[in-house]
């Protein structure tokens, strides 16, 4: 019993009951604290209820919280014997069944936490009736009350609408860069109403993540930003002054694009301004004529800015024109000079001319000389050449090999770092997530160690069940055994009997001792008979005597007297309550 | 009791004159009216027949629907439309035929008339479904549920259904669901019944 | 997250605080949250040009593009961060930036969630009971007719649909509605 006794402690314990550290059986629960036990289990069981766990002092409330308590047990399908006193005169017996049925009511642990899902769908479906809960739980209220945007959600009022935005970057000449701080409007103003900004800059997202160029200039710039991008930072200085060189070819095709772009985002703004304009020219004449006017200017303004972009235009076709000349000027002038140097040559060869023989043979000499010379000089160079060249071409291949691999290795180093963070990001946040899930479950722990001294508990209480009955079965045998050697003694004793019987009986014809011999064996055998009934008689007895004895002990547990005792007190304390009150009453009266 | 204008009474008292025979033929003719429209073939065909111009043949039939409506749109009882026809003229034998007449298409009729008068589209069927939208455009990631209503409703002019479909939340869809189950209980009030009597 | 290669770079440059300094980013942020939140007040841009126009309306719009992608993707604030700290930008402006995000997500996803087509959204239902006694057709009506006028929400402009019912089609409707309600209460409580 003090097992179970412990056990019940315990979950009372758990569930918030003030019991007091020396209490260890129920035999020492008092009137209060059976019913703030009682109490405690009811309100969990069935939230709500509302009774308080504090004993009034008045005996009638005493009597109506003993019977309410009763019958919220009853409620809840107690079977036993139940009433006022079973809280307020306690029996040890009584209680523990009463504490055992409701400690085995109280919800369990297990059902309350839900197998969390884990598919999409699952998560989905939590989601829509998370989603669907809240909204019916919110008060129904007219549209026109609503704030904007929290409720309806689903119900959309404006179309997806967007234009095209100019978020441009820095670096790309000086004109851009004019435009860019004098022209260029805010994305605000970009949009011709609020309602366009968001989809334009959802479209401006779409279009920078996924873009791809048109027309073939762009196409090959975007190539070589990706290049640019793409490629280490060795590569990049080879290819931007690759660039660098395309860079004056394409100057002009680059700049006349970018002409282009500012055109069409200048048109694309003007299209919803007129749209305003016919909007609001139905509407208000004052403002009609203002805004024809504004439109002239505009109109004045852009054909003026079309002029100085005809200009510009023809500024530029001019200077390309001088460009040309000069080159052509260039072109002559060198003519001129080689015309000169023909000039002078031929003077000379007029000079020589009087006497050819000698000049010619002289100039044989001097080129055969100077083949010569040149032969060996050429043998010469030949000969610093060759290994020069090797050289150079041995170390060329070394140097180009070595930055090669040295750069390739870097490259593959940092992709694996870069590769390496991000798996270390990835488990961070694992472990991080890890550690909030650990987190949470400590506070569940401790009950966790509570239930694993509790199966211990009860493992050894089954234990020493089974070597009870293990002894129950030996002290069984044994009496059984008993029984069969009392059988085979009496049958034993009846034959010799009957033998000894017959022997005598046929001696007793003749011989007179036999006689008396035989009266003398009947008489012991009778006797012998009375004491063993006796015998059983007294066992029988005993064990009479040892059931009164518990029935006595069970009586005494319901400790009659002190109750009697206790409620002959109460009974005296509501005669007093009555007769105050009934004093009262008449002093009210009269 | 039916009055009628005479001109109409003119058409009718064609009939009178007739034969039972006749008469039975002018009836069939006259159901045929009401399913499939005016028929001149068959009208000629009785014309000549009966030795008359296709054109009052034309007029008898549709005295005998026009009488038939008439009564319908009263709401006569069959004793009464009785004394009526013997009030027009009609002899015993012909009125056993028009009452059987009347009896077996006055349902019809008076299912068909109130159809006519002046009226709003009329409520036919709805069907609704139950949706989430899990992403759009310019929100990928969302959970909005919505209920989609198709409503089914009849246009009396042009005799046609024409779908209206419409969406609502949850929130909405319980208010919308309150107030017309209100309006039909108040639909069936005491204060209701009361009015209907006193009008009657 | 992906973030294009102007975005980066223009954000980058926000790490430099002598390129716009704390004032004018925090004013930044704040217009860009307003103006997408659609609570546009008297603030405007270029109040904040000082003397870099350029600079300031780049930042704006890559500014206002990430927030608006950001919460397109129902991003968190953690995530947002990583996205940025991955194109190697990093530091206090970003936290900031993180931090106006998340507190103004709801915002900015509910303009977000308004754009786009939907059905017209029925918002209130009015009905009126008639007692129709006589018309041209018939002599004696004497029934009831409903009519029923459900109040909508189409593109933000309110419509109406009207039509009529007898008590019987009422009562079909009123069936199948709360069927439907039955149906997304099931739904609620999953």
């Amino acid at each position: 019993m003090e097992e179970v006794d412990n056990i019940i402690i315990h979950s009372l314990r758990q569930i918030g009951c003030n019991i007091e550290e020396d209490v260890t059986n129920l035999g020492r629960f008092n009137t209060e604290l059976v019913v703030e036990a009682t109490v405690r289990c009811l309100d969990i069981i069935r939230p709500g209820l509302g009774i308080s766990t504090i004993v009034p002092a008045n005996m009638a409330a005493r009597f109506r919280l003993g019977a309410t308590l009763a019958q919220a047990c009853s409620e809840l399908g107690y079977r036993g014997d139940i009433g006022y006193q079973t809280f307020l005169y306690s029996s040890e017996v009584d209680l523990r069944r009463l504490l055992m049925f409701l400690i085995e009511k109280l919800p369990k642990e297990s059902d309350k936490s839900l197998n969390e899902p884990t598919s999409r769908i699952a998560l989905l479906e939590r989601q829509i009736s998370g989603a669907v809960s809240s909204d019916l739980s919110l008060p129904w209220l007219p549209h026109y009350c609503h704030k904007r945007g929290v409720r309806n959600k689903g119900c959309t009022d404006r179309r997806y609408r967007s234009v095209d935005l100019d978020i441009s970057t820095q670096g790309h000449g000086d004109d851009f860069q004019d435009y860019r701080v004098h022209y260029q409007k805010p994305i605000t103003d970009q949009v011709p109403d609020d309602q366009y900004l968001v989809p334009s800059l959802v479209s401006h997202n779409a279009k920078l993540i996924h873009e791809s160029a048109t027309n073939i200039i762009e196409r090959l710039q975007w190539l070589d930003m990706h290049k640019l991008s793409n490629e280490t930072v060795e590569d990049k200085v080879y290819s931007k002054n690759d660039v660098q060189s395309r860079f004056t070819l394409n100057q002009r095709l680059q700049f006349s694009q970018y002409h282009f772009v500012s055109q069409n985002t200048q048109s694309e703004e003007k299209i919803p301004v007129t749209q305003a304009h016919t909007e609001t020219v139905t509407s208000l004449s004052r403002e009609e004529r203002r805004e024809l006017k504004i439109d002239q200017v505009k109109s004045e303004c852009e054909s003026l800015r079309s002029n100085l972009d005809e200009l510009q235009v023809n500024v530029k076709q001019l200077s390309s024109k001088l460009s040309q000349v000069d080159v052509t000027l260039r072109n002559a002038e060198k003519e001129v000079k080689d015309s000169e140097e023909r000039r002078k040559i031929k003077a000379r060869t007029y000079d020589l001319l009087p006497n050819g023989e000698e000049n010619i043979k002289k100039l044989e000499a001097l080129v055969e000389a100077s083949a010569n010379k040149l032969i060996n000089l050429a043998t010469q160079w030949e000969r610093h050449r060759r290994p020069l060249v090797e050289k150079y071409r041995d170390e060329r291949a070394k140097y180009s090999t070595k930055a090669q691999s040295t750069s390739r290795k870097k490259l593959d180093e940092i992709k694996l770092l870069r590769e390496k963070e991000k798996e270390l990001i990835e488990e961070s946040r694992n472990k991080d997530q890890q550690c909030t899930q650990l987190l949470a479950e400590i506070p569940k722990l401790p009950k966790e160690s509570n239930r694993s001294a509790y199966t211990q508990r009860i493992l050894e209480i089954i234990n020493n069940v089974r070597k009870q009955r293990c002894e129950i079965d030996k002290v069984l045998a044994d009496t059984r055994e008993i029984q069969k050697d009392i059988n085979t003694l009496t049958g034993r004793l009846e034959r010799s009997f009957t033998v000894a019987d017959e022997l005598i009986f046929k001696d007793a014809k003749s011989n007179e001792a036999s006689r008396k011999a035989y009266k003398l064996l009947a008489t012991l055998h009778s006797d012998c008979a009375e004491l063993v009934t006796l015998v059983e008689e007294i066992g029988a007895t005993v064990r009479e005597i040892r059931d009164l004895e518990e029935q006595i002990d069970s009586e005494s547990a319901k400790n009659v007297g002190a109750n009697l005792e206790r409620i002959t007190a109460d009974l005296k304390q509501m005669k007093q309550e009555t007769a105050t009150l009934m004093a009262q009453l008449q002093s009210k009266n009269s | 009791m039916l009055t009628l204008k005479s001109e109409h009474k003119k058409h009718i008292h064609f009939l009178v004159e007739q034969s039972t025979n006749v008469l039975q033929d002018f009836c069939k003719l006259g159901l045929d009216y009401l399913h499939n429209g005016p028929n001149f073939k068959l009208y000629n065909v009785a014309a000549q027949k009966l030795d008359i111009q296709p054109e009052d043949v034309r007029c008898t039939v549709e005295g005998l629907i026009n009488l038939l409506l008439e009564s319908c749109k009263c709401k006569l009882s069959t004793s009464d439309f009785r004394d009526s026809i013997i009030a027009l003229g009609f002899s015993e034998d012909h009125e056993v035929l028009l009452t059987k007449l009347y009896t077996t298409k006055q349902s019809e009729i008076s299912e068909i008339l109130p159809t006519l008068g002046v009226k709003l589209q009329e409520y036919q069927s709805m069907e609704w479904r139950f949706e989430t939208q899990i992403s759009s455009r310019s929100l990928l990631s969302q959970v909005t549920p919505l209920v989609v209503l198709d409503f089914s409703l009849r246009n009396n002019v042009q005799q046609k259904i024409e779908h209206v479909i419409v969406q609502t939340d949850a929130n909405n869809l319980l208010h919308i669901t309150e107030e017309l189950e209100q309006a039909l209980q108040d639909g069936r009030s005491q204060h209701l019944r009361k009015i209907a009597r006193s009008i009657r | 997250m992906e973030l294009s290669e102007s975005t980066v770079k223009s954000l980058s440059s926000l790490q430099n605080p002598k390129i716009i300094n704390d004032v004018i980013f925090g004013n930044l942020i704040d217009i860009a949250v307003l103006q997408l939140c659609e609570k546009s007040e008297e603030k405007y841009i270029a109040q904040l040009y000082g003397s870099k126009p350029d600079v300031v309306k780049e930042i704006f719009g890559n500014l206002s593009s990430v927030l608006i992608d950001a919460a397109r993707l129902d991003l968190d604030g953690e995530t947002l961060s990583v996205a940025l700290s991955n194109a190697n930008i990093t530091g206090p402006r970003v936290k900031k930036l993180c931090d106006t995000y998340l507190s103004n997500k709801e915002g900015i996803q509910a303009s977000l969630s308004r754009i786009g087509n939907s059905l017209p959204h029925i918002v209130d239902v009015n009905w009126k009971l008639d007692y129709c006694v006589k018309s041209n057709i018939e002599d004696y009506i004497g029934s009831q007719l409903y009519t029923i006028q459900f109040s909508t929400i189409n593109q933000g402009q309110p419509e109406v649909m009207k039509f009529a019912c007898t008590t019987q089609q009422l009562q079909e409707l009123v069936y199948k509605l709360k069927d439907a309600v039955r149906h997304v209460e099931k739904v609620a409580n999953v």
